[in-house]
């Protein structure tokens, strides 16, 4: 077992080396233009994986994730607009504040669960997006606040270009995040997550404290949100009541479920193929909306289990059509090794 | 300013056509537990099809049976083509319906542009009618009856009949009406096309006082939720209730307090939820 | 039970990997594909989507822009033979869909007009939809300018699109003309306003103030209610007639302001009809302006109070909608296709041949923005890489355009506008048209 153990984590350690080294060449190789897209999908992607921690883990499906992300970046719009605070503590700041606008909500939207949870989280998100867009003299209505100073990595500044400086920046702060999310994710309160989505009473029965554990769950996932909206809003030098809209919120959970909902590394691929979709095809062809609706259907129909299982679906497929028989049942195999894990913690504990 | 009988009309009016969009949305949410995010691609089908069909025959019943039709085909894919494979599972619902109304968005405004257009309502309905000493719309007078005969027929059909009772029995427990026999997949499927057909034919009544553009059916999808969460999923008398509480709640403040309309059903919404998960006629799952 | 799950485990391994490989090889060359070495070669888009003009539309007709060298090379400006990049932006997607094709529309007209060719040099488009979204809208003028390098920017028909993408054009340097946006702050504040950006179209209030005046003085009204639409630009509109409407010794009887996409204005109707004044005042836009103006006649409030207000209520793309509730509305705007001009009917002529309609107030901005590119483009001999030149080109343009004498406001490079009194009424041959009463010149932007 251990020999597995460390073969399994030396995979991922793999993995995220040299995904770390290609992320970290890439200033060198990309002009500004496709490294500036490269920044927002880091950032998306952080946002993305902030929600699947409610979507794929705990299996709360929240279409209000934006209500975070734009409290992240409001607050760093205001701070630096008007008392000019610095950058690391206005992102503080911006956490703090998504942690705070949770811990209010939570005890409300964790009452109820599935269809209604839906509807309650866009309800919130909804008054939350009507007061910004009404209080014109702080927040500048629909206009937004523009003109936010991004900031720098001073031992970089004149080494590389400003794109290059602030994509290192998020670089750094989105792997951080990223890291500490998944030592959350494998951690016996992640695993507990999952043991909730799969049956919430049989965790009960064996004493979990549940609700404290979906609590804690969606603060944490608020904080990682807020961290992204503020970080967007330095990226982009502004902020407007779109970054707080439920459109976002709906566009960041088809991130989820089209890169993989409940799968570690789904939503960074599905921002990637959701922001190269938006960008890239709305250069050729102004049918982009369209394609991306087509892409949303394909892959509910042909990956439900998101883009991530692609290269199984592709094995599955070809096994297939050299035994012209299916391969037993297919149930995603990372369902099964995470029932595991869990049955495990719940030993363990 | 008192609430006058120009209010209710107003009120009434709106009412019925929120309950036209959120009825289909409310039984199928509430019996197949299926998000439909096209529901305002629903009603925008129907609005569009319906000005065309208006403009070129200058029949307007031939125009909202149109809609309603359109609307109604449009209903028979998405069940056909993706329904079924999707039982239970709200992320993809999620997604797969997102699709449909992107596509939808974007078909409409290749053939139809982006201009607003206006369907006119037949001769004999426009112009306005004196009530209780108020200037009032005789269409919204029309509306509102459209509205409650299609509210009752709706409600005595799936309250009345056995065949309702098999579809309130599915909402309840799924497993227990196949037990006895009874098809479930085919009744699903003809309440999926019964609630897409409402929501065309809202679709081409209600263009007389909404208008179709691009962005009408994100606006209709929103009340629409808001209408059916409120009501409680799959109940019927919940729809029609809540349809008249959201329009009412929402003319009274637009009347006194115009800024607030922006968010108050929302808060209406999130409130009742609060206090009552479940919704007002919904019962506890 | 271990020995098999290690073989598994490697097997899988493989798999892993291949993802690995998959996922790296999609950011890295997707985005480098993407960045426009030589192989990604700016296509314009087909432009207009609506089936209403019988001919294709002209961009599809004019020839991709040639690749250029390495991106990190800088042009050189000797190199005649390369055409003149121009890049426009709309929000082509969305709720103003069609307002982004009317603007382009006009762009199309006067380019075409002279054969898509500037003093020898041909004129190519690089068309990019910003959804009318700010976010999205940053990163379509980041591409346009860093990756297709484009000379100029033509676009932003939303005002929040042009105040996020307005430092990033400003420290690029970019020249660029807006052809919608009205936001005030971008050439009234002077903290906001650039050497790099121009105005054809308006700033908020600019040409909604000269009816306060004009209602005293000539309407003769004295007690006014105003509603407008509840969000920035709403304000600014209103805030503009209120402030000359006093002035000028009127008095407002009461504002009320609905949301923003309001499907149903009987609510507000009811308010407005409880109060007591000679006329009211509206701004509302695209399918607010439809319903609006229907509702306001099916509730009767026209025989109450006549209606006045914003030329946008009352756009010749929604006066067939709006059919005779329209009628005797009377508005202020920078343009009327009725204006009685040779330059004008050559205009509206011109767009109706095309594309089988009148042309409205944002077509005839689309063609002012055209135009004004084009005459300084050829002031100095289409060496657009002359940047200071090309700006101070663009500063220095003047012609009769069709509504009138044409020049910037030296200081805010905002139009200076010919303000039309207009009034819709039946036409000659049975359609509604928004006939001219009356005109104020020579208003800036810093006039209110």
């Amino acid at each position: 077992m251990m020999m597995v153990e460390f073969l399994r984590q030396g995979r991922s350690i793999v993995f995220v080396v040299a995904l770390l080294a290609a992320l970290a060449v890439a200033p060198a190789v990309l002009p500004t233009y496709p490294l500036s897209v490269l920044t927002e999908i880091l950032i998306f992607t952080l946002f993305a994986m902030s929600l699947n921690l409610l979507l794929g883990y705990a299996g709360l499906p929240s279409l209000g994730h934006s209500a975070f992300f734009g409290t992240g970046g409001y607050v760093v719009g205001l701070l630096a607009k008007y008392y000019g605070t610095p950058a690391a503590a206005a992102l503080l700041i911006a956490v703090v504040a998504g942690v705070v606008l949770a811990l209010i909500t939570g005890p409300f939207v964790l009452r109820t669960h599935g269809a209604y949870f839906l509807i309650l989280t866009l309800s919130l998100t909804q008054v939350l997006f009507g007061i910004v867009w009404l209080w014109r003299n702080v927040t500048g209505g629909d206009d937004g606040l523009p003109g936010i100073p991004t900031p720098k990595l001073p031992f970089l500044i004149g080494r590389v270009s400003d794109t290059a400086n602030f994509y290192y920046l998020a670089l750094v702060i989105v792997a951080v995040a990223v890291a500490s999310l998944g030592w959350i994710v494998r951690s016996p309160f992640g695993l507990a997550l999952i043991g909730i989505r799969e049956n919430e009473r049989y965790l009960e029965g064996l004493g979990y404290p549940t609700w404290t554990i979906k609590y804690a769950a969606y603060a944490i996932a608020g904080a990682y949100a807020a961290l992204a909206g503020g970080l967007f809003a330095y990226f982009k030098g502004f902020v407007g009541p779109g970054q707080i809209s439920w459109l976002l919120a709906g566009e960041a959970m088809v991130m989820v479920i089209v890169g993989g909902a409940g799968t570690f590394w789904g939503p960074a691929l599905g921002s990637v193929l959701v922001l190269l979709l938006r960008y890239e095809v709305s250069a050729f062809t102004q049918r982009w909306v369209m394609i991306l609706g087509i892409v949303f259907i394909l892959t509910v129909l042909l990956l439900p289990e998101g883009f991530i299982r692609l290269p199984k679906r592709l094995r599955d497929i070809r096994s297939r059509l050299r035994r012209e028989a299916p391969t037993g049942p297919t149930v995603a195999p990372v369902g099964r090794s995470q029932e595991r894990a869990v049955e495990r913690a719940i030993e363990r504990s | 300013m008192p609430v006058n009988a120009a209010s209710l009309v107003i009120g009434l009016s709106y009412a019925s056509l929120l309950f036209l969009v959120a009825v289909g949305l409310s039984v199928v949410f509430g019996l197949m537990r299926f998000i439909n995010l096209a529901t305002g691609s629903l009603y925008l089908i129907g609005g569009y099809i319906g000005w065309s069909v208006a403009r070129s025959t200058g029949n307007f019943l031939l125009a909202v049976l149109a809609g309603g039709v359109a609307a109604l085909l449009l209903g028979i894919l998405i069940e056909r083509g993706f329904l079924a494979r999707l039982h239970r599972k709200e992320l993809l619902q999620v997604c797969l319906t997102l699709g449909v109304a992107y596509i939808v968005q974007d078909v409409t405004r290749w053939i139809w542009g982006g201009d607003p257009l206006r369907l006119r309502p037949p001769e004999m309905l426009r112009g306005s009618l004196e009530l209780f000493g108020s200037v009032v719309p005789t269409y919204r007078v029309f509306l509102i009856g459209v509205g409650a005969v299609l509210a009752v027929l709706v409600w005595y059909v799936l309250e009345r009949t056995k065949w309702g009772a098999y579809v309130r029995a599915g909402v309840d427990d799924i497993e227990m009406v196949e037990c006895l026999g009874v098809n479930v997949r085919r009744v699903f499927a003809i309440v999926f096309m019964l609630g897409a057909l409402l929501s065309g034919i809202g679709g081409a009544l209600g263009t007389p006082v909404t208008g179709v553009a691009p962005g009408t059916d994100v606006q209709l999808l929103l009340m629409a939720l808001i209408v059916v969460v409120l009501g409680g999923l799959g109940s019927v008398s919940g729809a029609i209730v809540a349809s008249v509480i959201v329009a009412m709640v929402d003319t009274v403040v637009r009347t006194f307090w115009p800024q607030a309309s922006f968010f108050a059903v929302w808060a209406l919404a999130a409130l009742v939820l609060i206090v009552r998960p479940q919704g007002l006629l919904g019962r506890a799952s | 039970m271990e020995q098999r799950e290690l073989r598994h485990l490697v097997s899988r391994r493989l798999s892993r990997r291949t993802l690995l490989a998959g996922l790296g090889a999609a950011v890295v060359s997707g985005l480098l594909g993407a960045c426009g070495g030589g192989t990604a070669t700016p296509t314009p888009a087909p432009a207009s989507p609506t089936p209403v003009p019988p001919t294709p539309t002209p961009v599809a007709a004019t020839p991709t822009p040639v690749a250029a060298a390495t991106p990190t090379v800088v042009v050189t400006p000797t190199v005649a033979a390369e055409p003149i990049r121009i890049g426009l932006i709309h929000g082509y997607t969305g709720v103003f869909a069609a307002l982004a094709d009317n603007l382009t529309r006009g762009i199309q007209l006067y380019f075409d007009s002279i054969d898509n060719t500037v003093a020898g040099r041909r004129v190519t488009f690089v068309q990019e939809d910003d959804a009318s979204n700010p976010e999205q809208g940053l990163t379509k003028t980041k591409q346009l300018v860093e990756r297709d390098r484009v000379h100029l920017i033509i676009g932003y028909n939303h005002s929040g699109v042009a105040l996020a993408c307005r430092d990033f054009l400003h420290e690029a340097g970019v020249p660029t003309i807006v052809d919608n946006a009205g936001a005030a702050a971008l050439t009234r504040d002077p903290k906001r306003r650039s050497p790099y950006i121009f105005r054809v179209s308006f700033a908020n209030g600019q040409y909604e103030w000269p009816m306060g005046p004009y209602a005293v003085e000539q309407l003769g009204y004295k007690r006014l209610i105003v509603t407008a639409s509840d969000f920035v630009a709403g304000h600014e509109k209103a805030e503009a007639l209120k402030k000359a409407f006093q002035n000028a010794g009127g008095e407002l009887a009461g504002e009320v302001y609905p949301p923003l996409d309001t499907a149903d204005f009987a609510p507000f109707l009811q308010r407005i009809q409880q109060l007591q004044a000679d006329a009211v005042w509206a701004f509302f836009a695209g399918a607010d302006a439809v319903r609006f103006v229907q509702q306001y006649a099916d509730f009767g409030l026209k025989d109450q109070y006549p209606l006045i207000g914003v030329g946008d209520l009352v756009d010749e793309a929604y006066l067939d909608q709006q059919g005779d509730a329209a009628l005797d509305v009377v508005t202020s705007l920078h343009y009327s296709p009725y204006i009685d001009s040779p330059e004008n009917k050559a205009f509206v002529d011109a767009f109706k041949r095309k594309h089988g309609r009148v042309p409205n107030q944002f077509a005839y901005q689309g063609y002012l923005a055209g135009r004004v590119a084009a005459e300084a483009l050829k002031a100095v001999q289409g060496k657009v890489e002359d940047k200071q030149a090309f700006l101070a080109a663009l500063k220095a343009v003047q012609f009769t355009g069709p509504a009138g004498p044409f020049r910037f406001h030296p200081e805010t490079q905002n139009v200076v506008l010919t303000v039309y009194f207009r009034k819709v009424q039946r036409l000659p041959d049975g359609s509604l048209g928004n006939v001219v009463l009356g005109k104020r010149e020579n208003v800036d932007d810093l006039s209110f």
